[in-house]
């Protein structure tokens, strides 16, 4: 087991820092090749939690978010160009920590609460959250970002009749980092930083905590994703490291808690609980217990090499042009993006794009692009 | 104020929205069996499951999941995303109720219902049906449909009539009189015996014509095992006729006299055997009787007459069972047992053969009554009694007393 564990590691960092490799993608390749047995499940969900912790480190340097960094990507991209990309870095593995830690204490309170779970409630909180998100606007703001809540909601619905491998990987690439790395064009500067959080240390545990509660009703309801968690913690933080300590405790909260809804109910809220529930339906009380613990070890480990992992990758990004590496990567995304899903896969990312930029044009928040979601929970 | 910008902007979007939106209305669909996920396919099936938010569409070879309510033993086309390939879960674009596209299993059988349940009868299996349809049970029917699990899920049927001769395992329906009420019941129905087995404490009254649907069973003899009350009904009860005109299934009437009595009775109007009968040689039996293969059995019999009330036959002899009357003048018996007694009335006598196995001893000047019938003895007129029971003695503790 320990042979899966280190693995596992492996596995979660490769994919943490490779833009656009999501976890589930590497996990059910190992699926395909792997005996159906615990070993296994060990295997992907301490890949998955690594994942986590560590997929803060492409979407802070390179802008290249996936569904669950959508909404770090920004606030981490302003502190990159000030040159606290490795702050974020810090955050991340911090929060992560802190939320696996809050975690464990709410874990029996949140196993009383996931059987009570009824599809209606996600749905209510959707649309709460969008009304939310929409009247907190300003002004002539309110209208604008109806209008964008609109579009990305319609984008989401024309998505869906088109023949896309990865969705996701245009959606949210093209809504949230291509805007990104465009406006960042005109930002030269690109700095590492010393990695230290500047923010108190009592507002770092009162955030994760709030992220950690987020998290864990984002794995009660289905259809409330870690993104939308993130961004009901929006309205709860005034600055960029507020927003992502929530942002990042959500993931791993969000992580750690399916797994309990997964012992306790067999409900599946991720794709790396779907592929263990296909070779290992129901998990034991000590394989739980036994999970539970590798995950504590898994944060341990990360707390010890993510901040150097980070600031190699940084350092690495330091010396080349900021402009030509952003370049760079819309290239390597509009590669990517072919190669998913051709012509189809372009198109969606260039309409994406075009909507997260007029988001930005606008004036309103980039929060209004997760109408690409929402507007389809409600709708359906 | 709104810049020119950012109309621009919006209007660009719109315009890529819109471009997506015609893209993929006017993607040509994979057959589902080629597509990958992501791929967006065209299906047409029947819904074969449906809870909730989910359902199952098969259309006979390849399944489909879908989260959508749909109507169960519906056809639809669905056209929508393949989201897993392997599990073939789709997300459903446009759904329309559709007349069947893919190709069919015929099955010929009998329709059958079970409680709530609907099966067919195919070649000694019993298929489970997903639905019942309006066609009487035991019918025989033609489906079209698809397998999905071991449930057939009906598309369409034509009902083909009753199924008229028996077949191992089929329903059967047949309707005869019951003969035998035991354990089971015996039906004729005008060429065979049947043996049904009804439902735990129902049973039906000899002589009355049944309707039976069950499942036939084609041991040596054809046998009925009926599941349901409802498919046992009482028509009628069977055709009354007059003794000696009647069939096996009829019921014979008629008055009669009783010529031998044991377990069973002999009339002197019949040759056949009359069960469940009482009565005394003599006697005349007023009797309603179900005829079986080779006996009666006897439904309603009555005395109307008893043997006590025939003349006294002994100065005028004639054939059948009579009754005389008279003093014994005297008695003789030989050394193997058998005697004679000579009864005299008046100037009438008759010689009352006494066998052995009578065991009966009779005295000189008894009076007596005897019914049997005239016979000879060695050129004399004598007569004969069948048992013991056939002569009363009068003044004397012999023989028979009843009627006295």
């Amino acid at each position: 087991m320990l042979e899966e564990f280190f693995l596992g590691i492996l596995g979660g960092t490769l994919s943490g820092i490779t833009p656009a490799l999501h976890v589930n993608t590497l996990a059910t390749l190992l699926h395909d090749i792997s005996k159906a047995d615990f070993n296994f499940v060990f295997l992907i969900y301490i890949m998955g939690l690594t994942h986590t912790f560590l997929d803060a480190i492409p979407s802070t340097f390179l802008g290249i978010p996936e569904e669950e960094t959508s909404l770090s990507v920004l606030p981490a991209h302003r502190l990159v160009h000030q040159g606290k990309g490795l702050e974020v870095i810090n955050i991340a593995i911090t929060a992560s920590t802190l939320a696996l830690i809050f975690a464990l204490p709410l874990l029996p309170l949140y196993l009383k609460l996931a059987p009570l779970y009824k599809p209606e409630f996600g749905k209510l909180f959707v649309l709460i959250l969008s009304l939310f998100l929409i009247l907190t606007e300003r002004g002539i703001k309110k209208i604008h970002a109806l209008l964008i809540f609109m579009l990305s909601g319609a984008l989401g619905l024309m998505v869906d009749a088109l023949p896309l491998k990865e969705p996701y990987f245009h959606i949210f690439v093209g809504l949230f980092g291509v805007p990104a790395l465009i406006v960042g064009m005109e930002n030269r500067k690109f700095e590492v930083g010393e990695g230290e959080i500047e923010i108190s240390r009592w507002r770092i545990l009162k955030f994760s905590f709030l992220g950690t509660l987020l998290g864990a009703l984002a794995s009660l309801l289905p259809t409330f994703t870690s993104s939308q968690a993130a961004l009901m913690g929006s309205f709860l933080s005034k600055d960029e490291r507020s927003f992502l300590t929530i942002a990042f405790s959500v993931n791993t909260a969000n992580y750690f808690f399916s797994m309990g809804n997964f012992y306790l109910t067999g409900r599946t809220r991720n794709g790396i609980l779907a592929l263990i529930r296909e070779s290992y339906p129901i998990l034991s009380e000590r394989e739980f217990l036994i999970l539970i613990f590798g995950s504590f070890c898994a944060a341990a480990l990360i707390n010890l090499y993510g901040l150097s992992l980070g600031r190699g990758i940084g350092k690495a990004l330091t010396g080349v042009d900021y402009r030509k590496l952003n370049i760079s990567i819309l290239s390597a995304v509009f590669m990517l993006s072919f190669y998913f899903d051709g012509i189809f896969g372009i198109l969606t990312l260039i309409a994406a794009a075009s909507v997260g930029y007029t988001a930005i044009e606008l004036g309103v928040k980039r929060t209004n692009c997760m109408g690409v979601l929402m507007l389809r929970i409600l709708i359906n | 104020m709104v810049s020119k910008r950012k109309v621009v902007l919006v209007l660009l979007s719109l315009m890529l929205l819109v471009s997506l939106k015609i893209i993929g209305e006017n993607v040509e669909p994979r057959e589902v069996k080629n597509a990958t996920k992501g791929d967006i396919i065209e299906f047409n099936g029947l819904c074969v499951y449906s809870r909730g938010e989910f359902s199952v569409l098969s259309n006979g070879s390849i399944i489909l999941k879908i989260p959508r309510a749909l109507e169960e033993g519906e056809i639809y086309t669905i056209r929508g995303k393949l989201l897993d390939g392997e599990e073939n879960f789709v997300h459903p674009l446009n759904i329309t109720r559709s007349s069947p596209g893919f190709s069919m299993e015929t099955l010929n059988g009998a329709y059958w219902e079970e409680g709530s349940k609907c099966y067919i009868f195919k070649d000694g299996e019993r298929i489970r049906l997903n639905r019942c349809i309006e066609v009487q049970k035991g019918y025989l029917v033609e489906m079209k449909g698809i397998f999905y699990g071991d449930t057939f899920y009906i598309v369409g049927f034509e009902p083909k009539g009753r199924l008229e001769e028996p077949r191992d395992g089929y329903p059967l329906f047949v309707e005869g009189v019951v003969l035998y009420n035991r354990t089971f019941l015996t039906l004729w129905n005008g060429r065979e015996e049947i043996k049904v087995y009804p439902p735990y404490g129902i049973s039906a009254p000899l002589g009355a014509r049944l309707q039976v649907l069950g499942i036939a069973r084609l041991h040596s003899t054809l046998t009925i095992y009926v599941n349901s009350p409802e498919d046992i009904k009482i028509v009628r009860m069977a055709e009354k006729k007059p003794i000696g005109r009647e069939s096996v299934g009829d019921i014979t009437f008629g008055n009669c006299q009783i010529i031998s009595a044991s377990t069973y009775l002999r009339l002197n109007c019949t040759h056949l055997k009359l069960y469940n009968g009482k009565g005394k040689i003599g006697d005349i039996l007023k009797f309603e009787a179900l005829r079986r293969k080779s006996s009666l059995y006897c439904l309603k019999c009555t005395i109307i007459r008893r043997r006590e009330a025939l003349e006294n036959s002994i100065c005028t002899p004639k054939k059948g069972i009579v009754k005389i009357e008279g003093k014994v003048s005297w008695v003789k018996v030989y050394k193997n047992g058998f005697g004679l007694a000579n009864i005299t009335d008046g100037k009438c006598w008759v010689l009352l053969k006494l066998r052995k196995s009578l065991n009966l001893s009779l005295e000189q000047n008894q009076s007596i009554s005897a019914f049997g019938k005239f016979t000879r003895y060695r050129g004399m007129p004598a007569f004969e009694i069948a048992s013991r029971d056939d002569i009363c003695l009068k003044n004397s503790s012999w023989g028979s007393s009843e009627g006295h």
